[in-house]
């Protein structure tokens, strides 16, 4: 079982060269509470550019937005997840978000780390600390509240009012 | 796991969707239906200060879970600008939340100023009623303990100190053993 509070910013390395590739930012969770995906990086902002117009108005536009960087690993393209770090083929396993949904979590729409959690019966948890999963299956085991550790079936929704999980 | 809170406990509670987490009103009123002795549904307003003092209904059978801290729907669609059924229920006069509380034998004990409900899953059952009587004491009675409901009056049994509980508390259980009773 793994900490997910201790694995952000593990160093993600190739097993081709040795070399670090990037530093575990955030991970990227399926609709059946696995891993899909870890990320290294964040998505950059759309760059606005200011253009002088005709009425002496400041004008901004937004300029053709760059290719999304690749920041993504895929689960199952990792070697070994250890606690030290975290091992990849090579860096060809880095790629873009795929989907609106890697986007938005690569963006932390799907951060759970320091977010109230709620069962799906509409009972507070309280503040996610730590989330624990299967490092080599990806599941999501549980969440951490307090002092007590949530077994969880499932997670429903992540979203504005926190996090929804179905308890064990 | 079920519940027994005071009908006026659910005011203010947020509904939370369960396919986005998102906080979409909240419960402004909630609507019995005397009949049934059960929560028809929630009247609701936004979230906020500055927000709409009328957000629709949410009918009983939208609502996946009643809970501590928040109540369940699936999506934002299960909250309506209107309802039937819950327009009937709002304006229906046995409403028992003001009436006098007069025994079989003719003594006022009381108003009633609060309903008990028992919580469970997306359900919520009147079991009893919160009376404050005329020492300004309250007390607690189960719904079994009541003989008939009309506009502005609850007739209760002459035994009703009997049934009576001074807290939420164990009522659930007091509620249970009462039936028990009355089965027996």
């Amino acid at each position: 079982m793994t900490s997910l509070r201790e694995a952000i910013d593990r160093r993600i390395i190739a097993r081709d060269t040795a070399e670090e590739i990037g530093r575990l930012r955030r991970i990227i969770i399926g609709s059946d509470t696995h891993v899909t995906a870890i990320t290294t990086g964040d998505l950059p902002q759309v760059a606005m550019l200011a253009t002088p117009a005709p009425s002496m108005a400041v004008a901004a536009m937004p300029v053709e937005p760059p290719p999304p960087p690749s920041i993504v690993i895929d689960w199952t393209d990792i070697v070994g997840f250890g606690p030290d770090a975290i091992v990849v083929p090579s860096a060809a396993a880095l790629r873009a978000p795929a989907s609106e949904h890697e986007r938005y979590a690569a963006e932390g729409g799907q951060d759970l780390l320091d977010r109230p959690a709620m069962t799906d019966g509409g009972d507070a948890l309280g503040t996610i600390k730590d989330v624990q999963f299967d490092e080599k299956s990806g599941h999501i085991e549980g969440v951490v509240v307090g002092d007590a550790t949530v077994k969880v079936a499932a997670i429903v929704a992540v979203g504005p009012h926190g996090v929804i999980v179905t308890p064990a | 796991m079920s519940m027994v809170v005071r009908a006026t406990e659910l005011i203010g509670r947020p509904i939370v969707t369960l396919d986005g987490s998102v906080d979409i009103a909240e419960v402004r009123d909630v609507v019995f239906d005397p009949q049934e002795s059960m929560v028809a549904g929630f009247a609701l307003r936004g979230r906020g200060v500055l927000s709409s003092p009328d957000a629709g209904v949410l009918p009983i059978s939208r609502v996946r879970a009643i809970g501590r801290d928040a109540i369940m729907v699936a999506h934002a669609d299960d909250v309506a600008a209107s309802d039937v059924e819950l327009s009937a229920a709002q304006t229906d006069r046995r409403n028992v939340l003001g009436d006098t509380v007069v025994t079989e034998s003719g003594s006022q004990v009381g108003k009633v100023v609060n309903l008990i409900l028992r919580v469970e899953g997306g359900s919520a059952e009147v079991v009893g009623y919160e009376i404050q009587g005329s020492d300004s004491g309250r007390s607690l009675i189960p719904v079994h303990a009541t003989l008939s409901v009309s506009g502005d009056t609850l007739m209760v049994k002459d035994e009703v100190d009997r049934y009576a509980s001074a807290d939420l508390a164990g009522f659930g259980a007091a509620v249970d053993r009462h039936r028990q009773g009355d089965r027996a």
